[in-house]
């Protein structure tokens, strides 16, 4: 981890999320310069929603975490209630998946994002009031002064999630961790919101991790990807690295599905990974085995360890670990 | 393969209050053929589903199965019920967590009357890749795949014409989509089945359809070959729907959207409704609504369709297109 990156976007180290006696995130590693968008992937039970809460520090109680998450001078992992609650919105932003579940039904627009600009940014009422509609239109949204005094059920779902990312920007987030956010959208919507996210990344110089599980999303926005299976990383890299020379084979179906799509003719059978996503118990050795088509006879037996195959590209797996 | 249709929706209305949800949509299925429909929430499309599946009435127009009206008694109403399937969108809310697999699906056995037992259930179950299933367990202990492969056992029980599936791999995870998709094409295949195919995914309903209608705000705004309407489309919205699917690699990166939002259902129909978000819109768009007619081998409800699958917004549009859908 270089000290450039230490000193302005995000760092995790060895992080792990326990919940009682299950072992949701089990040791994963990650940076994220400003500027810049790392796209984490994965299925559901993958341990990619349990990594973003734990960055956030909103892990529901109960959960227990080891592991480092820093960001600058902070680590967030450690932050006393002062220091987090200080660095909220400002530090680090979360932006949930439901944005209907996550606004409050009984205020305005306006209001909920004036009042992150009021606490964050010191503002008074009537420059926090001015700077809701500026904010709503930043996000795209026509007739901001109009939209700042609805509350979230007058809402379409695609001006609900713009409100959530306005909300999230208002403090001028360093990291911006959003959690599924377009995954309840039409694709066209998506696709406004998508354009949006990679100019404000660029723009504000923000931090952002993506999770999602929409490998398509990914070749729109990120400019690194962490593939989650299991807990685990198994795969890191650059994007373009990860889209053209995946090296594991869950990586590998995941990018390749969606491509041999296009080309498909109609009622032609799907490329299907077989079995589901384990949930709860994570299978023995490479929690991928028992759907890998390349399973070797070591897999079920120990996890295979991280190899740094080319600069910044990273595997989790035995077929590239081990000598040919 | 007989020409009669299925089932047909003639000129149908529906009505919620002040929303317009349906404004005059005609289609037919016909049998063993899959028809996709596709459009943004909203549209329409599970207003369909419902009216299909008998569970709502139309505020005008007419639904048909196998040519005679749908009858307006529940008594008669529940025969046709029995030759229209559902499989729903969530396999977690459609099937109750206190009955086992074997009350699961002999529930429609039972209620139609038809012959039951648990070499039956077995059967169907074989049916859906789940022999190994135990009939006394509950659906709490299975994953999302499989609870809808239970809830598609649960579709076949009644052996019907036709299953109206709506959503029926949205919510689950990447790689079971597949696997419930090749399942569908497989009954399909061995049954003759016929599938009125709902979702939003447009990639998944072009692999799935024969036949694609496209909807927008309550009206079919382009319907013809999948293939054809999939590779080259006339309506500026499908072409819009398409630009929107995400890129399947980095170098291909293309989404982008106006800034425009859409107009609300309900809205008077004394104009496209899609012309707000138009980049080919005109004057004639805001005082004329387009009719669905014959255009290039298939049905397109647009005053200037695209030509051989030209791009929005391009040099061929029409006169005073005002925005872009490219950035």
């Amino acid at each position: 981890m270089t000290a450039t990156l230490r000193s302005s976007g995000l760092a995790v180290t060895d992080l792990h999320v326990h919940y009682g006696e299950r072992h949701a995130v089990r040791g994963v590693s990650f940076a994220v310069a400003r500027g810049q968008t790392l796209a984490i992937v994965g299925e559901s039970g993958c341990g990619k929603s349990s990594t973003a809460l734990a960055v956030s520090r909103l892990l529901p109680v109960g959960a227990t975490t080891e592991g480092s998450a820093v960001v600058g001078d902070l680590d967030i992992s450690s932050a006393t209630g002062d220091e987090l609650r200080n660095a909220r919105g400002r530090v680090v932003a979360y932006m949930p998946q439901d944005a209907m579940a996550a606004l409050n039904p009984v205020q305005s627009a306006g209001r909920q994002i004036a009042e992150v600009l009021r606490l964050r940014r010191g503002v008074d009422r009537g420059q926090a009031a001015a700077g809701a509609v500026d904010l709503l239109e930043d996000v795209g949204i026509n007739e901001p002064d109009a939209v700042a005094r609805r509350y979230a059920h007058e809402l379409s779902g695609g001006m609900r999630q713009r409100v959530m990312l306005a909300i999230a920007l208002a403090a001028r987030p360093q990291v911006l961790i959003a959690d599924e956010p377009t995954t309840a959208l039409d694709v066209t919507v998506q696709a406004g919101i998508l354009a949006l996210v990679r100019e404000l990344v660029v723009a504000d110089q923000m931090a952002l991790v993506w999770i999602t599980h929409d490998i398509g999303v990914v070749a729109e926005i990120a400019d690194t990807v962490a593939i989650m299976y299991g807990g685990l990383i198994v795969e890191q890299g650059p994007v373009e690295t990860i889209f053209e020379h995946p090296a594991h084979p869950y990586t590998q179906a995941l990018v390749q599905s969606p491509r041999d799509s296009r080309h498909a003719p109609p009622k032609a059978a799907f490329n299907a990974i077989p079995g589901s996503p384990p949930l709860g118990d994570f299978p023995s050795g490479c929690p991928f085995h028992p759907r890998c088509p390349a399973a070797l006879k070591v897999c079920p037996q120990t996890m295979a360890a991280t190899v740094e195959l080319e600069p910044g590209h990273v595997c989790a797996c035995h077929l590239t670990s081990a000598p040919a | 393969m007989s020409a009669e249709p299925l089932i047909e929706l003639v000129d149908v209305h529906k009505r919620y209050r002040a929303v317009h949800a349906l404004a005059g949509v005609s289609l037919s299925v016909m049998p063993g053929e899959t028809l996709g429909i596709v459009g943004e929430s909203g549209c329409g499309k599970s207003t369909i589903a419902r009216l299909v599946m008998g569970l709502e009435k139309p505020s005008g127009g007419e639904l048909r199965f196998r040519g005679e009206p749908y009858p307006r008694s529940p008594r008669r109403l529940r025969q046709i019920r029995r030759r229209v399937g559902i499989v729903f969108q969530d396999p977690y809310d459609s099937l109750d967590p206190r009955f086992t697999l074997e009350h699961l699906v002999d529930e429609p056995l039972r209620a139609h009357g038809l012959p039951r037992g648990r070499a039956r259930i077995q059967e169907l179950l074989t049916s859906v890749g789940m022999e190994n299933a135990d009939l006394d367990s509950y659906p709490g202990q299975y994953s999302g795949g499989q609870r809808q492969r239970i809830g598609i056992a649960r579709a076949l029980a009644l052996e019907p014409d036709v299953i109206v599936c709506d959503e029926p791999t949205s919510a689950l995870d990447v790689s079971v989509q597949a696997q419930i998709l090749n399942l569908l094409l497989t009954l399909q295949r061995e049954r003759g089945l016929a599938y009125l195919f709902i979702s939003h995914d447009l990639e998944v309903v072009r692999r799935m359809s024969d036949r694609l209608a496209v909807i927008y705000a309550g009206t079919i705004v382009e319907e013809g070959a999948a293939p054809l309407i999939t590779s080259a489309p006339s309506h500026p919205y499908t072409r819009a729907l398409l630009d929107a699917v995400p890129a399947t690699r980095p170098s291909e990166r293309h989404v982008s959207e106006p800034r425009v939002l859409p107009e609300p259902l309900g809205a008077e129909r004394t104009a496209c409704l899609f012309a707000p978000r138009c980049p080919r819109r005109a004057k004639r768009c805001l005082t004329d609504v387009p009719q669905l007619r014959s255009h290039d081998d298939r049905l397109v409800a647009c005053h200037f369709p695209l030509q051989g699958g030209d791009q929005a917004g391009s040099e061929t549009a029409a006169p005073s297109s005002s925005a872009s859908f490219q950035a």
